[in-house]
Formats: C-alpha cells, sequence, structure tokens
C-alpha cells in the first residue's frame, strides 16, 4: 500500500487521526510559517485601514474609496482578499489560528514518546541491534561483567542488569544512560514555542501603549480619548532631575497620582523603575526642565491664560559675563539675553545691553545659521570708555573702572509666541533666564509698547498700558510618561526562560544510553547519543578502558 | 522478541487519540480565550468601552449625492458626512451646512503652522459670514486643550473634537498639519489645501467662491 493510498484510507476511517497528521507535518508547519510571514509583509507594504475608520461602516467605506482611486483596476482585486485589512481578516487570524493549533497539537504529541522513553525506556534490544545500531562497538573481553558496571557508573551512567532478548547461551546484558531528562529539552523548547505565539496573540490583542506629557501644577490628564467610568486621570506631584553633587544627571524620576473614579495609587517611576497602576505601566520616558508656568489676564481681570509655557526644547545662544569694579564689587555675573537680532548678509548678529555705573555697553555676538553650536564663540564689546573689543571664552578686558570676562556660552530656553493674548505685536519673544543667585526670570521682548525687552522674575506681575497683566508664576519641570499594558509580557518572558533552557539542555546535556552485551569472548555496546556528539569515539575509548587495550573496534572502521 | 529502540525519541510525535492530542489543544485555545477575556472584557480592560456614540462619520443624509459617486475625500467629489461636538458638547453635523461653503481646517495645538493660520482663517470667517463656514477639526485632543486653544488665539470659528481620529482618518489627514478642505454648496469637495494656506490661496479662494 502506499503513502497516498494509507492517507486516504485514514481519512476515511479517522478523519481526527489524519488532521492530526497534518497538523504535525513539518512541511505543513513551515508552509504555515512562510503563509504568516508573507502576509505579515502585505500588510506593511499595502496602506491598511486606521483602526478608528475600522469601526465605522461609513468611514471604512469612504477610506476605501479613497483607495479606489489610488489603487484603480487593482482595487476590486486586493479587496476581496481583504488586503487593505490584512491584520483583521478572516484568513489572517484563521491562519495565525492553525500555527496556534499545529504547535500545541505538536508539543503535547511529543510529550508522551519523550516521558515513556525517559521514566519506562526501552531496556531490552534484539541482538541483532548490536549489529545495526548507528552507535556501536564491539571488543574482545573476558573478564567479569561487574568490571563493565562499575566503569559505566564512575562515567555517572545509571546502569542495571538486564535480562537478554533471544538469549545467546551464556550472554549477559546491561542497560545504562546518562541525563535521560535532557529529552525534555526538544519538549521544553516546543513549548516556549507555544508560549511565545500566546503571548504576542495577547499583546495584539489586549495591548495597549501612549505617552502622556505632564507637567507639575497641572490638572490631571486623561488616559484615554473617550470619556466614560473606566477613565485614568493622572496629575504630576513631582518631576525631578536627579544630578550628583559635580552636578551630573544620575536619574529622572516622576511622582505622579493615578486616579480612577474614587481610587488614587501614588506612584513614582523612573525609566527602569516604573509604576503598576490599574493594569497599565508607567515608565518615565522624558524630562522636560523648560516649562514656564504663566497668566495673563484681560483689564477687566478675567484670566484669559493660565497654563504651561513650554519651550519645545528651542534655546538660544547666549553669553555669561562678569564685571568686576575696581574695588573688588562684583557687578553682574550672568547670563545676557538676547534683547534684539539683526540681520545682514554675513548672518545673524545678536545683541544685549549692560547698564553699569558709567553708562550702557553693548554685547553682540554672531549667531550660528545652522545649530545653536557654541564653538569659537566670541563676544564683541563697546562701551563709554571701550572700543570694540572682542573676547574669545575665558579671555578678559580691563577698562579704567571694570574687567569684563567672557566666561562661557550657554544655551537657554527661548521660544517665540504668536498671538498672545492681550499682546499688540503678532510676536513675543520669551526666554527663561537664570540671575546671578540661581533664581528664574523670563527675558520678554514684544509686551513693551516701546520694543524694549521685559524681565519678569517669579511671582511678579506687569501690566501693559492696555491693561492686560502678565505674570510669570514659577518654572516647572514636566515629564513624558509612557503607559504601557501588556498581558502578553509575562508569556513572552516565560517562553524565553523556556527557550533558552530546552535550547541549552538539548545542546548542551550530554545525555546517552547504552546497551551492552556480553558473550563468553567479547563485548558488544550499541548506543543512543545526540548526533553531535562523536559517540563511536567515546564508545572506543570506553572499550580501551575496560579492556586495556587500543584494538577495539566501531562502526567507523568495521566492514559489516 | 524486542523491537528494535527509537533512537530520536524527542522527535517522535504520537497520536493518542482526539482527546489527548487534539482535545488538549482545544483547552489551551480555551484558556487563550479565558485570559482575553480576564483581561480585556471582563473589567473593560481599563480602556473605555462606552464610545461617545454617533460622533464621527456618518451616512449622508437627503437626497444630496450631485456626482452620483461615492462620498470620499477627493476633488469634484461629495464630501464625507460626519458628525462632532464641539468642547462645550455642542455638535455639528456636515450635511446641516448644505447651501453654504464649508472650510474644513484639520489641526493640532502642537502644530506650528495651525497656530500661525488661525488668525487669518478667524478673519475669513468673520468676513464673510453669510456664505461660509470655517470648522476647524482638533486631531484626538483632549477638550481642555481645545478650550484653551481657543481662548489663547481667540479664535472666531466653530472648533470640533475629533476623538477617535475617525474623521482625519476619513479625509486621508495624517500628522502633516494643517490640511483644509473647501467645501461648496452641494457638499462637493472644491479646493484641498496641504498646509498653511498662502495670501494667493486665500485671495483666490475668496475671489473665486465667496465674492
Amino acid at each position: 500500500m502506499n503513502t497516498f493510498s494509507t492517507l486516504q484510507s485514514i481519512l476515511i476511517s479517522d478523519p481526527l487521526r489524519a488532521l492530526w497528521m497534518l497538523l504535525t507535518n513539518v512541511k505543513f508547519a513551515l508552509a504555515l510559517v512562510f503563509a504568516a510571514v508573507f502576509s505579515g509583509l502585505l500588510g506593511v507594504l499595502i496602506p491598511q485601514i486606521p483602526p478608528e475608520a475600522r469601526e465605522n461602516t461609513v468611514a471604512r467605506a469612504a477610506w476605501l474609496e479613497l483607495k479606489h482611486l489610488d489603487f484603480g483596476v487593482w482595487f476590486e482585486f486586493l479587496n476581496a482578499l481583504a488586503l487593505f485589512d490584512v491584520f483583521h481578516s478572516a484568513w489572517f487570524i484563521s491562519l495565525w489560528f492553525v500555527v496556534v493549533v499545529s504547535v500545541t497539537v505538536c508539543t503535547v504529541s511529543r510529550f508522551m514518546p519523550v516521558w515513556r522513553s525517559i521514566h519506562r525506556p526501552q531496556k531490552i534490544v534484539p541482538d541483532s541491534y548490536f549489529e545495526k545500531a548507528s552507535h556501536r562497538t564491539k571488543f574482545s573481553y573476558t573478564g567479569e561483567i561487574n568490571v563493565v558496571e562499575d566503569k559505566l557508573k564512575r562515567l555517572r551512567y545509571t546502569v542495571e542488569q538486564v535480562e537478554g532478548d533471544t538469549g545467546i547461551p551464556g550472554a549477559k546484558y546491561l542497560f545504562a544512560q546518562r541525563f535521560s531528562w535532557a529529552q525534555y529539552g526538544t519538549f521544553i523548547s516546543h513549548l516556549a514555542l507555544l508560549m511565545l505565539l500566546l503571548g504576542g496573540l495577547l499583546t495584539a490583542l489586549a495591548g495597549d501603549s501612549r505617552t502622556l506629557s505632564l507637567s507639575e501644577k497641572r490638572s490631571a490628564v486623561p488616559l484615554f480619548r473617550d470619556p466614560g467610568p473606566g477613565q485614568i486621570f493622572v496629575e504630576m506631584l513631582d518631576a525631578v532631575k536627579g544630578v550628583d553633587s559635580d552636578g551630573h544627571i544620575i536619574d529622572f524620576r516622576s511622582k505622579f497620582m493615578v486616579r480612577r473614579g474614587d481610587e488614587n495609587i501614588l506612584c513614582e517611576a523612573t525609566v527602569n523603575d516604573p509604576c503598576d497602576a490599574y493594569g497599565y505601566r508607567f515608565h518615565q520616558a522624558a524630562f522636560f526642565d523648560d516649562l514656564a508656568l504663566f497668566s495673563i489676564t484681560n483689564p477687566e481681570g478675567k484670566l484669559l491664560f493660565e497654563d504651561v509655557l513650554d519651550f519645545e526644547n528651542q534655546v538660544a545662544l547666549v553669553p555669561v559675563i562678569s564685571v568686576i569694579a575696581r574695588d573688588g564689587q562684583v557687578l553682574f555675573d550672568e547670563a545676557v539675553p538676547q534683547m534684539a537680532t539683526i540681520e545682514s548678509a554675513a548672518g545673524m548678529t545678536a545683541l544685549a545691553e549692560l547698564n553699569l555705573r558709567n553708562g550702557s555697553y553693548t554685547i553682540s555676538w554672531r549667531l550660528p545659521s545652522q545649530d545653536n553650536s557654541a564653538e569659537n564663540m566670541k563676544v564683541t564689546i563697546t562701551g563709554p570708555d571701550l572700543s570694540a573689543t572682542e573676547l574669545f571664552v575665558g579671555e578678559s578686558l580691563s577698562s579704567n573702572l571694570y574687567e569684563v570676562t567672557f566666561k562661557n556660552p550657554l544655551l537657554v530656553p527661548a521660544i517665540n509666541v504668536l498671538d498672545m493674548p492681550g499682546v499688540s505685536n503678532e510676536k513675543v519673544t520669551v526666554q527663561l533666564m537664570k540671575d546671578r543667585w540661581g533664581s528664574d526670570y523670563l527675558y520678554v521682548i514684544g509686551l513693551r509698547s516701546d520694543g524694549e525687552g521685559l524681565v519678569l522674575p517669579i511671582d511678579t506681575t506687569w501690566s501693559s498700558e492696555d491693561g492686560f497683566s502678565f505674570t510669570f508664576l514659577e518654572r516647572v519641570d514636566g515629564s513624558g510618561i509612557d503607559v504601557r499594558r501588556d498581558p502578553g509580557d509575562t508569556f513572552i518572558w516565560i517562553a524565553i526562560v523556556l527557550g533558552l533552557l530546552g535550547l541549552g539542555i538539548t545542546f548542551y546535556i550530554p545525555r546517552r544510553r547504552l546497551w551492552v552485551s556480553f558473550t563468553r569472548s567479547q563485548i558488544f555496546i550499541a548506543g543512543i547519543a545526540p548526533r553531535s556528539i562523536r559517540f563511536e569515539q567515546e564508545l572506543r575509548k570506553l572499550g580501551q578502558a575496560i579492556t586495556g587495550q587500543s584494538d577495539t573496534q566501531s562502526n567507523e572502521f568495521e566492514d559489516d | 522478541m524486542a523491537n528494535l529502540p527509537d533512537e530520536q525519541p524527542q522527535r517522535r510525535r504520537e497520536y493518542s487519540g482526539p482527546f489527548t492530542t487534539l482535545g488538549i489543544a482545544l483547552v489551551v485555545i480555551l484558556i487563550v480565550g479565558f485570559v482575553f477575556w480576564f483581561f480585556e472584557l471582563r473589567t473593560g480592560g481599563g480602556s473605555n468601552n462606552i464610545k461617545a456614540d454617533n460622533f464621527g462619520v456618518i451616512e449622508q443624509e437627503g437626497d444630496f449625492d450631485p456626482e452620483s459617486q461615492p462620498a470620499v475625500a477627493s476633488l469634484g467629489r461629495l464630501a464625507p458626512n460626519f458628525r462632532l461636538p464641539n468642547a462645550h458638547g455642542e455638535v455639528i453635523k456636515l450635511s446641516d451646512l448644505r447651501g453654504r461653503y464649508v472650510l474644513l481646517n484639520f489641526w493640532a495645538s502642537w502644530c506650528g503652522p495651525c497656530r500661525a493660520e488661525v488668525r487669518d482663517l478667524s478673519e475669513l470667517s468673520d468676513r464673510f459670514p453669510e456664505v461660509l463656514t470655517v470648522l476647524g477639526i482638533n486631531q484626538q485632543e483632549v477638550s481642555e486643550i481645545v478650550i484653551a486653544f481657543k481662548s489663547q488665539f481667540s479664535v472666531s470659528y466653530p472648533l470640533l473634537l475629533d476623538f477617535r481620529g475617525q474623521v482625519s482618518s476619513t479625509y486621508a489627514i495624517s500628522t502633516g498639519l494643517p490640511v483644509s478642505l473647501l467645501i461648496d454648496q452641494k457638499g462637493v469637495i472644491r479646493e484641498i489645501y496641504w498646509g498653511a494656506l498662502s495670501e494667493e490661496q486665500y485671495e483666490y479662494l475668496i475671489m473665486t467662491y465667496l465674492l
């Protein structure tokens, strides 16, 4: 009976067995994996219906019509195969369903043979096996069987004397094995694959990930777009940049409150140490220290704006200047804000002014065209008692009254705000500065009608001629919090551990199984070991150790 | 008589009947189903099951179908109809604005060019209140942000909340904001502007459609 007719008869008499044969067929498994990978590739290459449009038939139809215009005559064909929604198509889900079933069936089907082989091994083999085994050897020996048994035990084999099969007169038999449990390695590897699939499935179906930008002093931010009783709110209490005694950043961490209904969970999270709340994991993902809490009220006292002014990582290049009087008094020692810029053919130049005892000093410096690189930055200082003098970093100049030093360049948060409420100018420029005592202040250009810059220290209000009031409430910190839910991750971690364990056991635990037959003058040894091991060599050495001879023969050089 | 031993038992697969082989596979699938239910469905999964119903893209209303073709966000085609709320819960339906020009402006508070063109859009809305409605459609931001934005920039036209991004997706808007579409009195898309409108585009729009 050929294979086809055997298969046909099984299909008719026992369809479930035929199904089992299909699911455990290696070629079928490879075909499934190839199909799954190819489908995934199609899903990446062909535009897919956005999730928000999929749930609405009208939106879906409108989106598909858009693709109809793009793909022309190919549209009907691609749409009929659900290739615009590969990952949610019935055939794709069915494919993965079959993969999971196939791996499950394979894993289950391997368990019993492995278990039986370990716990109820075949201890008796036919005498012919000693002539046919893949790994075998024979040698002359007239000693006692106990010597062989002891030798094997010293090699960490478990050994027992067994009855022979056909009963050659006077023949004795041994069964020995070492690390037989290592056969579980393959089963464990399959189990790992199954766990990996299940973990991936759970992650894909029930996983969620989003990032919240939260700043201190602001009200709680909802986690989900849609309102409802399951909504979770997150309120930033304290965003911290940890620095050591040398000023080096050592960590970023955030303390925040997570609320759902009446329940509150106080969380503290860092990049590597997340906080878990309501099934979600909150990680520190980013840190912002360039936020200013700012408010504007109209002439009637109505609050127009009270929010965080986010400098969005935009910066301005400024010099830190110190001015020391001849009597040793420090008159100025801090960063100088950009008060104006001049554009010329040579590029942009920033200007600032320092008002000292004897008048006003002008400081100018060239702004880099591409980035804020402060390399080779130089400032030019002009004053009542000074002609234009250039200073590089670290250089000083002396006038009759002062010693002026360009200490270092500095990048300070700076942003252009368009259409600020209560301001007639279209654009207002805000720089977040620190004075020599470390206090923050805002330097704002565009508020004053005379065009001059305005220094706005913390908790200070400035009122315009039109009656609008501007207050810099405080500088605040903020964090980007990565919020994830991944119910599959436990499965995936277990799968990784199992996978490493299974492969390690399979490849590195030297499992062996031996059958030994004694006749009056000869010993025959046949055995099983992983293919990667040179078992014949081991068997030859074993024979030499038992007999003290060097002429044992293995099947490598036997002429059968 | 003994058989020859199985030299690779770890590779062997054994059919022990439908219950112990195929049956166990079924049990695994049931466990997966249970776990999925436990994490995702039992408590609403922490995500919100209560959707802002009826918001998003909706069927066309009335017998308007001037092009006799399905609605799609493309020039010369009927604009997909939608129903969206503003930050205070007032709802606007696109089809209710038939008979007027509608300028849909897709925006987000984080988008610099969107902020830059708000003043011009407000002026346009204020200048042609009889014939034009400007609708700002915010991309998936919370209502607090939209309220703050409206106040900060003194926006004079309605700002609608596309919570789930469904309308934006249907109009093929990705993160390349702003995008504006001019829809005529019959609901047909006449212009699509990628990026902020230039002065020339404003002028053309006014001269061609609004005056």
